[in-house]
């Protein structure tokens, strides 16, 4: 059996009142490339950010080689009596609605040249009822159980991590972002060369060594001296590539590399990425490329609405989609 | 009458004092935008100075005060005119036991160190910074938020992100402003010579009194400051035009010509 590379356990992420995240697991063995694929909006960038914590997990578990990175057990949104709060907020919003109707007919009332004598006083009290309404808007914090949260918070101990912890972490697991984030002040060498002297301490030459061989490795030796500015879409996404290898990662996380692409350059990354993937590097690509992710993927998990609909080895999961879910975004 | 030979006469007689009166303005310029710049810089993330809630209570207060001095110091320095800023300092000082007119230099260059140059470099430099600070700021806005993103995925400190990716970009985005910045500055050290620095204006208000001749005067002062704003702002777009990587031409119609030459 393979090496653990990366464990996630239950991670959720809460925007607000949306559940963006919701209790996904994984195990990420060393070598495998797992492709994420799933409509927009539906949690796949937000998982990967939350994977390197650019995003801060509202709960779950992880742990990189062994070594917990988060974790947080309970978090107050497990307190929120949600069924009472979303039925508050309809109600609420509902209410809204009928006072302002109520509150523009009498104005258009005005505007046509009525002649009720009433009209202004009708007015003025429509207004009062809207703004009382307006008043008291539902929060969420009034479904929140706050005792219950600090019952459970006693019997669990603290998690913390230094920012230098995390920053270490981040240095074994890369991403690649879908619109390249390149150093727009530093010329493709420099890129390639500035995250190994700051965080892996490494000398100049030594950096430079190492960028020179990634560099060649996507094919964008002879660019070496060109600023972002100057290079084409797929070149930018080749250079990021070659930047995130030179931190020599355990694990590299793609976000979506390829959608800010044209049809063209899209192939010339992806080649890199199969390379990639046959080297043995352990990735996590999150894709609307459905061929890279048939052939090339050994793992595929298909989200929607936060959930993990389903997950399995490429084939089970495009040749024959047990969900309807599945079967509709495949247009099978 | 306007006389023009007056002018040469003026000119020749006193260019020492025009020089020195040259020198201390462009050393007031230069030093106020340079310093100004680097306090405004650190101005700008004072600002920006975010209170978090597992800070421990020490560290909140110190954080909201801090913050709080960086956006009152900026708005009572831009609300109010240097001239008036310079005179509070005088007397402030004065009020202190300090007076600047007895710090002296052991030998006086070209008439033009003594205490109160010291005096303006610091009203001139606590002027521009709270300008800078919003300069910048706009510049930091201006930088993606992707580019703090592909630093920090690759482990780098918020720190290291902001001296080696951010910063950079922001004042190459501000530089035009910053440019600005040094050309008001040329023009406005000359309301200094309130508190006695004798910069440009200074001598040339002198040279109009002792000569009567007014006019004469204050058209070789604009003349000469005209000149002074021309070539610095010559100088910062061949800056520019440096940090865009283009080629340097210091023929200013070379555009031209090389337009009638493609037709």
């Amino acid at each position: 059996m393979a090496e653990i590379v990366l464990e996630i356990k239950n991670l959720a992420k809460f925007f607000g009142k949306t559940k963006v995240l919701r209790d996904i697991s994984l195990t990420v063995e060393k070598g495998d490339v797992i492709a994420i694929i799933g409509p927009s909006g539906s949690g796949k960038s937000t998982f990967l950010r939350c994977l390197n914590l650019l995003e801060e997990p509202t709960r779950g578990e992880l742990i990189f080689q062994g070594k917990t990175y988060f974790n947080i057990v309970k978090c107050k949104n497990d307190f929120v009596d949600y069924d009472a709060y979303h039925k508050a907020l309809d109600k609420y919003e509902e209410e809204l609605v009928r006072t302002e109707d109520n509150l523009a007919i009498y104005q258009n009332l005005k505007i046509e040249g009525s002649d009720d004598p009433d009209l202004l006083n009708k007015i003025k009290a429509a207004k009062k009822e809207f703004k009382e309404v307006r008043k008291h808007p539902v929060q969420k914090i009034d479904y929140y159980d706050a005792k219950r949260y600090e019952e459970a918070m006693k019997n669990t101990p603290k998690f913390s991590i230094s920012s230098g912890e995390i920053n270490k972490i981040r240095s074994k697991i890369n991403m690649v972002f879908q619109s390249f984030n390149l150093f727009e002040n530093k010329n493709v060498l420099n890129n390639c060369c500035l995250a190994q002297e700051k965080v892996l301490k490494r000398s100049k030459a030594e950096a430079k060594e190492v960028a020179f061989k990634e560099l060649a490795a996507v094919n964008m030796q002879d660019r070496m001296n060109y600023y972002p500015r100057e290079l084409s879409g797929g070149q930018k996404q080749r250079v990021a590539i070659a930047r995130a290898l030179c931190m020599n990662p355990e694990v590299i996380l793609f976000d979506e590399p390829t959608s800010a692409l044209d049809p063209e350059m899209v192939d010339e990354v992806l080649n890199v990425m199969k390379k990639l993937a046959s080297e043995g590097r352990t990735m996590i690509v999150v894709t609307h490329e459905m061929n890279f992710a048939k052939n090339v993927a050994n793992k595929v998990l298909f989200m929607d609405k936060g959930y993990v609909v389903e997950s399995g080895n490429p084939k089970e999961v495009f040749e024959n989609p047990k969900t309807q879910r599945l079967k509709q975004f495949l247009k099978m | 009458m306007f006389d023009w030979e007056k002018i040469g006469k003026i000119f020749a007689e006193n260019s020492d004092l025009i020089w020195s009166g040259i020198a201390t303005t462009l050393i007031l310029s230069i030093f106020g935008t340079v310093v100004g710049l680097i306090l405004g810089i650190f101005l700008a993330y004072g600002k920006n100075i975010k209170v978090k809630d597992t800070d421990i209570l020490i560290i909140k207060i110190l954080k909201s005060v801090l913050r709080g001095f960086c956006v009152i110091y900026s708005v009572v320095l831009r609300g109010t005119p240097m001239m008036v800023q310079a005179l509070i300092f005088k007397y402030g000082c004065q009020a202190l036991g300090l007076n600047w007119e007895n710090i002296r230099f052991p030998s006086e260059v070209l008439n033009v160190f003594n205490g109160w140059l010291i005096a303006g470099l610091i009203v001139i430099t606590l002027n521009t910074a709270a300008y800078m600070g919003e300069i910048v700021q706009s510049g930091l806005n201006g930088v993606d938020k992707g580019q703090v993103e592909g630093a920090r995925s690759l482990g780098m400190t918020s720190a290291q992100t902001s001296i080696s990716v951010i910063l950079p970009q922001a004042i190459r985005n501000a530089l035009p402003t910053i440019g600005n910045e040094l050309i008001v500055n040329i023009k406005d050290s000359s309301v200094l010579n309130v508190i006695a620095v004798s910069e440009l204006f200074y001598r040339l208000k002198d040279i109009a009194t002792t000569t009567y001749s007014f006019l004469e005067a204050y058209v070789i002062l604009a003349l000469i400051y005209l000149v002074m704003t021309l070539i610095a702002s010559g100088v910062l777009k061949l800056v520019e035009m440096k940090l865009d990587g283009k080629k340097i031409s210091l023929n200013p119609f070379g555009r031209y010509l090389r337009a009638r030459k493609e037709i």
